[in-house]
């Protein structure tokens, strides 16, 4: 038993080897040329540029983020739920409707969240203009199929038990059905719907850095006339913007919802329901470009017309997920071993958020004023940006276990840092580990985000092929995506299933 | 009438928000205006500034470099192994004449130092990054970098011209076919006089001239830009 | 008097166990049934055979004269169970896990506002109080509530089902002795204030042998296999 502990913390360490060959290509590709440039970034931090037109914009441009990202996350929250109850086996086993349906309706939900909602977003902009519906829908249709298997999973956990026993109460089957999933899916919206808002605000900041609006688009207008000092006022705003939110939801604990505002909600969904279907079909109908495309033969997986480069980019996206995954695993027990000092662990807490905040998007950008595009550069930007994430919940983690072991390992005299190891880590590296698997099947969707920018792999090639309008390549990059991703959850699940 | 202005911040935006005809009037660059024109049947060349007729692009060089600028189009060839950049992907005098003209002078955008030009995004950025040294060469509009050496001498301390670009077609208005249609007929041959008859001595028209960098608009047709579809086609930007 | 269920040679059997060994058995209508044996003697597959949750392996058996699959929606509703491990939803509270018991001949509309807290929980708490149950817990969720509380709502819930038949599960573990013939008798009388309909035909599993006073009829099961059916008369 002992022995099988020690295996997950060496794999949680192990990971750390990407940066043998990161380091050394970084090292290869690092010049001196913008460093100025990158002063300039750095010192412009302390200096953001406050005045009254800033802040009208900022506000202006906020309000654009807030709605686009609220009704996002309203819209995939209900259409989740729906979605999720429709694609759960307890469903088909209260209703009597063919299970392929169920198997169907997965099939297509996984195509759907295996792509990012940038790649989401860059497509539907081209099909159907830029405007803030289209953000809305890029972001809704990701996170409408992730909601929908948070919810479905949820529901597999109800008991074959309590479904029998309500069943034999023979009622309504809807009745039955209502009443069982009622409260795993309040409480699955309780536990996990709120923190899809703070994901909400963060994409929509991502994809105004592509043109969508709100206070992402500013910040890029003003990154690309290299206008730090305004940069980082946007920067702060929409910092301050999710703190707020992190603020308020950890002061609003539901204990008991009332049944009006529930009651309230369902009418206000249901509207939203009909007015989002209303306004999807109404979408697809009127768009002759896209029925046009649809009815092309040349569109669909057309291999003959391979893009340029197209194995390699393949291959660099590959491996530009698992040396980013690689980082994102190794780097934050590694930075915690190194010291339990209050301060450090402060200091790092600190730099998790910043880098959480500042869009990867800029970080790359930034990271390109001294360095050639590469493989190792994309992957330090999205496997720190990353890190940042996944420190924060084993920081977290490990602070709400008993610290008694740990402590009594330093009264034997072990030093600090084994006795962290041995009587902290060990209890945590298990679900630490199953959740970077997790983690990791995000990263390979993220890697679009940084893919785009940094001139590296498949997300560069959709670029290049979107402003060409060459579709037929489109549409092999879109399935190449979305089944590398598939595979990967696919192998993931197996790895997260022998952790279990 | 009343006029709304849409700002978009991307070229492949503009192509397709013409398309949907979300927009009536586009201000479009040689290669964007040729994609949206055939996405968009119908649509017309509206008119052009005087410059776009003879337009050109500039290869600059951060000054570190000592290069000597080029004296003809096959010395180009000294800019390999260099970090270089483009301005945005779409961009017809900041990427697609430049990549043009380095491919008759037997270099491919492959050749540059990581295997890859980079993207700046635009012609005010490429000339900072440029300056700053972050990247070693790059090319724009010329127009663009003229407006700079004038106005922005602490921007362009470190930069020299490495080499100017024969002239081709660019920028130009671009309508849609059914404005007449839509508003009144005789619409369209009205907008276009409006536009052709601004005038420099206008003080009004001056503003909006100036803020185009032209002295007039003159009046232009689709053949002319039959060249630049070609180069689209060329290096793959028109499928 | 009439016949309600029948079972002609059953028998179960689970990964080659054979836990139901040819059981026959008639059940007429107004029995009140005592089942007894040991844990492990095969009660609670037994109970799971006569309410329709599990398939026996062999024999047949018959309610109201049918097959089960033949069984109007009707005719199901009429029976009720109290199951041994409860089977009752945590994240509500008292009052509507009893009010679940209504499903089965309510309607949708009734399902929501029972869900949503809303509807009207007058006949539930009728039944609770007939259980001598506190009405501090009425409104209480599940999570805050002890086992033998519990016990008496999973109790409560298949009262206000008003079932015709009902099969308990050693209904009354976790309660004291006072309240186990308080209940048993509640179940044998039918009487009660509130005009609540309790079952005609009842069969309770039972591990206490001292709580088959009252019951007409006493069957017990050991290995299997009936050794005991004693009718009083």
């Amino acid at each position: 038993m002992q022995k099988l502990k020690l295996d997950h913390t060496l794999i949680s360490f192990l990971p750390i080897l990407v940066f043998l060959p990161i380091t050394y290509q970084i090292i290869n590709d690092f010049h001196i040329g913008g460093l100025e440039l990158f002063l300039d970034f750095v010192k412009a931090a302390f200096t953001p540029k406050i005045n009254n037109q800033i802040i009208n914009i900022s506000i202006t441009r906020l309000n654009e983020t807030l709605f686009i990202a609220f009704t996002s996350w309203l819209i995939s929250i209900i259409f989740g739920c729906f979605l999720g109850i429709l694609s759960s086996d307890i469903f088909y086993k209260l209703i009597r409707i063919p299970v392929l349906i169920k198997y169907l309706l997965r099939f297509i939900l996984n195509i759907i969240r295996s792509i990012h909602e940038l790649v989401w977003c860059l497509i539907l902009m081209q099909i159907f203009g830029i405007n803030i519906s289209i953000g809305i829908l890029a972001i809704c249709l990701p996170f409408i199929a992730i909601n929908a298997k948070v919810i479905s999973e949820q529901l597999e956990l109800v008991s074959a038990d309590l479904i029998e026993s309500i069943t034999t109460l023979n009622g309504n089957n809807f009745s039955s059905l209502i009443t069982l999933i009622w409260s795993p899916i309040i409480k699955t919206i309780k536990n996990f719907g709120f923190y899809r808002l703070e994901c909400s605000i963060r994409s929509t900041a991502i994809l105004g850095l592509f043109g969508i609006g709100g206070i992402g688009t500013s910040i890029f207008l003003s990154f690309q006339a290299l206008n730090f000092n305004e940069m980082w006022t946007y920067i702060f705003s929409i910092s301050s913007l999710i703190l707020f939110f992190k603020l308020i939801l950890k002061q609003v604990k539901i204990q008991r919802i009332n049944s009006n505002f529930i009651l309230l909600i369902i009418c206000i969904s249901i509207l939203i329901t009909f007015y989002s279907i209303y306004f999807l079909i109404n979408l697809l109908i009127n768009n002759y470009y896209l029925s046009n495309l649809l009815l092309s033969k040349n569109i669909f997986l057309n291999f003959i017309n391979l893009p340029d480069n197209y194995l390699k980019s393949i291959f660099d996206t590959i491996t530009l997920s698992i040396f980013s995954s690689g980082i994102a695993i190794s780097v934050p027990p590694f930075l915690l071993l190194i010291s339990q000092n209050k301060y450090f662990i402060i200091t790092l807490r600190f730099f998790a958020f910043i880098i959480r905040i500042i869009p990867p998007t800029i970080i790359i950008l930034i990271l390109l004023m001294f360095n050639e595009p590469s493989l190792s550069l994309a992957a330090i930007t999205l496997g720190f940006y990353n890190a940042g994430i996944t420190f924060k919940l084993l920081n977290d983690n490990l602070s709400e276990i008993d610290r008694n072991n740990y402590l009594a390992f330093k009264s034997i005299g072990l030093s600090n840092r084994s006795s962290w190891l041995i009587g902290l880590f060990i209890k945590q590296s298990k679900s630490y580990l199953s959740y970077c698997a997790y983690r990791s099947d995000i990263i390979f969707r993220e890697t679009a985000i940084v893919s785009i920018v940094g001139s590296i792999g498949l997300g560069w090639q959709l670029k290049e092929s979107l402003s060409s309008f060459a579709w037929n390549e489109v549409f092999i990059i879109i399935f190449s995506y979305s089944s590398i991703a598939i595979i990967g959850e696919l192998l993931n699940d197996k790895i997260k299933s022998k952790l279990i | 009438m009343e006029v709304k202005y849409v700002p978009v911040i991307n070229y492949v935006g503009a192509v397709t928000g013409f398309r949907t005809k979300n927009l009536d009037l586009v201000w479009f660059g040689g290669l964007t205006g040729v994609q949206a024109r055939l996405q968009t049947p119908n649509s017309i060349v509206i008119a052009q500034r005087d410059i776009d007729k003879e337009f050109k692009s500039v290869f600059i060089v951060n000054k570190k470099l000592n290069l000597t600028p080029a004296k003809e189009l096959s010395d180009l060839k000294s800019l390999r192994n260099l970090r270089f950049t483009f301005g945005s992907e779409n961009s017809t005098s900041g990427r697609l004449m430049p990549e043009y003209f380095l491919n008759i002078a037997g270099v491919k955008t492959s050749e540059f130092k990581g295997k890859k030009p980079g993207f700046s995004g635009s012609h005010d950025a490429t000339i900072a990054l440029v300056n700053s040294g972050a990247f070693e060469a790059g090319a724009l509009n010329k127009q663009i970098w003229e407006k700079n050496l004038k106005n922005n001498p602490k921007r362009t301390k470190n930069v020299d011209v490495f080499f100017v670009t024969p002239s081709y077609v660019d920028y130009h208005w671009l309508s849609q076919g059914d404005l007449d249609e839509k508003f009144y007929s005789g619409f369209t041959k009205k907008l276009k006089k409006a536009i052709l008859n601004l005038n420099e001595n206008n003080p009004n028209h001056k503003i909006i001239l100036e803020m185009f960098n032209a002295k007039k608009f003159i009046n232009s047709d689709a053949k002319q830009y039959k060249n630049i579809e070609e180069i689209g086609r060329k290096l793959k930007k028109i499928r | 008097m009439k016949s309600l269920i029948e079972l002609n040679n059953i028998s179960f059997e689970y990964n080659n166990n054979k836990i139901l060994k040819n059981i026959n058995l008639e059940i007429k209508e107004g029995e009140k049934i005592a089942l007894i044996g040991k844990s492990g003697a095969g009660k609670t597959t037994l109970i799971s055979i006569l309410n329709g949750t599990k398939r026996q392996t062999y024999g047949d058996i018959k309610i109201y004269g049918k097959n089960f699959n033949n069984l109007y929606n009707s005719q199901k509703r009429k029976i009720g169970t109290i199951w041994q491990d409860l089977r009752l939803i945590d994240d509500l509270s008292a009052e509507q896990n009893v009010n679940c018991g209504l499903l089965s001949n309510q309607n949708l509309i009734f399902t929501f506002k029972n869900l949503l807290n809303i509807s009207s929980f007058h006949k539930a708490h009728k039944c609770m109080e007939l259980c001598q149950l506190n009405s501090r817990i009425y409104s209480k969720n599940l999570k805050n509530i002890s086992g033998g509380q519990k016990q008496r709502i999973a109790i409560s819930r298949s009262i206000i089902q008003e079932p015709e038949i009902l099969f308990a599960d050693e209904p009354f573990n976790n309660l004291d002795p006072k309240l186990c013939d308080y209940l048993k008798n509640l179940f044998i009388s039918r009487l009660n204030n509130y005009k609540i309909k309790f079952p005609n035909t009842i069969l309770f599993s039972l591990h206490k042998i001292e709580l088959i006073d009252g019951f007409t009829r006493v069957i017990g099961l050991k290995n299997g296999e009936i050794s005991l059916d004693i009718s009083k008369r």
